[in-house]
């Protein structure tokens, strides 16, 4: 038996501060691009993960079968200089902080929550806490 | 003295009264001479296809499921020798003469109905279905002097892969009833006749198809114990009302909406003649000037709510001719009815539950069967015991050739080879008739 | 006496407008008029001018099986010509939509006739032989029931009713069905209902504001008229579910309940 393969997930180990946003309007690739790269130049943000309602790169099933779906929000797009291909309707971000500072975080959500009142239209929720695991656990180490 | 002091007239397919104030009592199938006549043959019909089993024989193609047998293929003339095959079953089966035994050739078919005495001497109803087929094996090994190594391809192509299998699994002998294993618990064999048997049974008669199908399933409800004691008037108005067109009800809604009417306007009339009859009236008047209907006799109302369902049925059903729309009209029907008065749809809201699991299984979602493949001993239709099927039936009766799973293609020996026995064809007027013999004697 | 429906209890606004769609009596607005030929075309089951399929020969008068009902039950146009039985599906935005799938069955079955309808998680689709349906499809697309940003035209993967809207207040499609025109604020179909590209564009038109559909849905929400707030409607649930009960428990029992 081969040893067991590293996570691919990068986790920090201990479980910091994470920000949950989720939106009142699912958001476009546009919108998505742009608040990204405005929470990009925020320090201390360790990673972001996003969720959303899935856009299927080809119609699955039905009569159209086969088809590219051609989904105009389904793209690349550009965050920090680098492509990022998405294939969601954004409705949610969880921002793990790389803080052990109260003051320092409280000035970070500041940063976030401008950066969130400038770029999202319709209005979201904000709650930080602890939403994803920050270590490995079994299930990492699972066969494909 | 009759026991319950409702009184009805019964109408006939068109609207015609051919029997008046009958006491409820009378169309009982514990009292209903008829109705145990149609119970009975039931039990006792069966049909043999000497075709297919000619056409098994030579091709060694039987017991269905693709399975050929060769090297042992035999080439009889079967269907030539019909004459000679039946007047062997007869002598087989019959007990003495003058018991009432009957064996008929009809084209490519033998019709036996196997005497009382075999049945009574037993207690399970598959005898009509063992007595015929044993009869009908030894019958063509006689005939055709069969050596004893090809005996049992004559075996199953007669009785099919029984008893390898639990049912009688492509066998050339068919009878009405499924084998009592199929049945989902105690009192179910008269549930488990599938619709288009019916439909075939009436020659696409809808009224007559609903008129039988309410006898199979409330027969089964007296023989499930679900219809003893005070259930038992329910389960008889409801047989009236809905099954035998009694007070020309249901015949009456259908015509009055049948030219240009919807689900609605069928709740509509029915509310009309439920106020009118006295079954139902205002209980309160609410501020929206709703008014909440009541009614001192529940069992009655669901009786006119059961009539209502193959009303509608018939109406949006007839008018697409095409019987996809069946649970989906059973479903909504029951709802619009109960917003409508406030008071419970057909079955007190099991009919409605049904219509929901019906609609899914009944459209392609899992497979699909078409609702022609329905029976009362389904799992989702066992709930709704004796309202529900007649509905099924009426709309599999209308439909114009739109279903794969068909009658015709389905059930098309029924049609052939009962579908002249006034018993199975014209159940109106056959228990109309008896019920007024009844009627003298309470 | 002749007898008048009452349909549903209530007198809130999702309530009234619940008895309003189911009453055949209401002639329903017409707020746009989608041409026959591009409903037709969304549909997607024949082209435009295309002869209608027919599963079974035409019905004859007298050639049909000896039955009184059929003599009483006239036949509605596409079953006279046999046509194939097609359908059209509707999904309807938990965000206010005018009207939601439930209530699409209890006004179908009010309006129409020879019909096969049924109700699943956020859609509703209606089969009909085919000539007919077009007819009602275009009724339906053009009238009071339909937004086009809160009702989407879907025969497969519907997904979206419950999903939060786009930031142009559209109703989720991952197939992407319709768009948003931004010049002319309108929305536009660019695929049919099983998402095979149209070869046009077709306009649906403007969706309806907020306020305007609060006023015109037949949902009720926590966040609009809940239905606790209206006493009818909670006493008939009440009502029925007890008297189910006691039907199903001694129905001989129950009198003047």
């Amino acid at each position: 038996m081969s040893a067991p393969a590293k996570p691919t997930a990068d986790y920090a180990g201990k479980p910091l501060p994470e920000v949950q946003i989720i939106t009142n309007r699912l958001l476009s690739a546009e919108t998505t691009e742009k608040l990204l790269n405005a929470l990009d130049v925020i320090p201390d943000i360790r990673q972001i993960n996003m969720t959303g309602e899935s856009l299927p790169k080809m119609i699955n099933s039905g009569p159209g079968k086969g088809h590219e779906n051609n989904h105009t929000e389904r793209r690349v797009i550009h965050v920090g200089g680098q492509e990022v291909e998405l294939r969601y309707l954004v409705g949610g971000f969880y921002i793990e902080l790389d803080v052990e500072d109260e003051e320092i975080l409280e000035a970070r959500l500041d940063q976030i929550k401008a950066a969130c009142n400038e770029h999202i239209e319709h209005g979201y929720s904000l709650q930080v806490g602890r939403y994803s695991k920050y270590r490995p656990t079994l299930h990492d180490y699972r066969s494909a | 003295m009759p026991k319950y002091e409702d009184v009805i007239d019964l109408y006939d397919d068109n609207g015609k009264r051919i029997a008046k104030d009958i006491p409820l009592e009378a169309i009982s199938p514990l009292r209903n001479n008829a109705i145990k006549e149609i119970v009975s043959l039931t039990k006792r019909t069966v049909a043999v296809s000497l075709g297919g089993i000619e056409k098994a024989l030579k091709t060694g193609s039987m017991t269905g499921g693709g399975v050929i047998i060769q090297g042992k293929e035999l080439d009889l003339p079967i269907v030539k020798s019909a004459e000679k095959i039946a007047a062997a079953i007869k002598e087989k089966v019959q007990v003495y003469d003058g018991d009432g035994t009957v064996v008929k050739v009809k084209g490519n078919n033998i019709i036996v109905v196997v005497p009382e005495e075999r049945l009574n001497a037993g207690i399970e109803y598959t005898t009509g279905f063992t007595a015929t087929a044993a009869a009908t094996t030894e019958a063509i090994i006689d005939l055709f002097d069969v050596p004893m190594y090809k005996a049992n391809m004559v075996k199953a192509a007669v009785w099919g892969r029984y008893p390898q299998t639990i049912t009688f699994q492509g066998a050339n002998v068919k009878s009405i009833l499924e084998v009592p294993q199929n049945n989902e618990g105690a009192g179910f064999a008269l549930r488990n006749i599938m619709a288009n048997h019916v439909v075939s049974l009436v020659n696409r008669n809808a009224m007559q198809g609903v008129a039988l199908s309410a006898i199979y399933e409330q027969c089964g409800s007296f023989e499930m114990g679900d219809a003893i004691g005070n259930f038992e008037r329910g389960a008889l108005l409801a047989l009236a009302y809905e099954g035998l067109n009694a007070n020309n009800l249901l015949y009456s809604l259908v015509k009055k909406n049948g030219k240009t009417g919807t689900v609605g306007t069928v709740i509509e009339s029915l509310m009309e003649r439920a106020i009118d009859d006295g079954v139902i009236h205002v209980k309160k008047t609410l501020p929206s000037g709703y008014k909440v209907y009541t009614t001192d006799d529940l069992p009655k109302w669901n009786a006119y709510a059961s009539a209502g369902m193959v009303a509608a049925v018939m109406v949006n059903v007839g008018a697409a001719r095409a019987a996809q729309g069946v649970p989906g009209t059973i479903l909504y029907y029951n709802d619009l009815l109960e917003h409508e008065s406030a008071l419970p749809g057909a079955d007190y809201g099991r009919s409605e539950g049904v219509g929901v699991g019906m609609s899914f299984f009944s459209h392609s979602i899992y497979g699909g069967g078409g609702p022609g493949l329905f029976h009362g001993n389904h799992v989702v239709t066992r709930h709704a015991k004796g309202v529900l099927i007649p509905a099924v039936t009426a709309g599999n009766c209308l439909d114009g050739g739109t279903q794969t799973f068909s009658a015709e293609a389905t059930s098309g020996l029924y049609k052939e080879v009962f579908g002249d026995m006034e018993a199975f064809s014209k159940p109106m007027q056959f228990v109309a008739a008896e019920a007024k013999k009844v009627k003298k004697k309470l | 006496m002749a007898y008048k429906r009452q349909f549903y209890p209530g007198e809130s606004i999702p309530a009234k407008n619940r008895k309003r769609y189911m009453d055949p009596k209401v002639k329903l607005k017409k707020l746009r008029d989608v041409s026959q030929d591009d409903v037709v075309r969304i549909m997607g089951h024949r082209n435009p001018g295309e002869d209608y399929k027919s599963i079974h020969p035409p019905i004859e008068e007298g050639k049909e099986p000896d039955c009184p009902i059929r003599k009483l039950v006239t036949p509605i146009e596409g079953a006279k010509h046999g046509d194939r039985v097609r359908y059209i599906q509707f999904t309807d935005s938990v965000y206010f939509a005018p009207i939601s799938p439930y209530q699409r069955a209890w006004m179908y079955l009010s309006r129409y006739r020879g019909i096969d309808t049924g109700t699943l998680s956020g859609r509703q689709i209606i089969e009909v032989r085919e000539r007919d349906l077009e007819r009602m499809a275009k009724e339906m697309i053009d009238n009071e029931t339909f937004d086009p940003a809160l009702t989407g035209i879907r025969g497969a993967t519907v997904h979206g009713h419950a999903c939060r809207l786009d930031e142009n207040g559209l109703m989720f499609d991952g197939w992407q069905r319709y768009v948003w025109d931004a010049q002319k604020k309108e929305v536009v179909y660019v695929k049919d209902q099983v998402a095979i590209p149209l070869d046009r564009r077709i306009s649906v038109g403007k969706p309806a504001s907020m306020s305007d559909l609060k006023k015109r849905t037949t949902i009720f929400r926590a966040d609009g008229v809940d239905m606790r707030d209206d006493k009818e409607v909670t006493e008939y649930g009440l009502r029925i579910h007890k008297l189910r009960t006691l039907g199903g428990y001694q129905p001989w029992k129950v009198k003047g309940e």
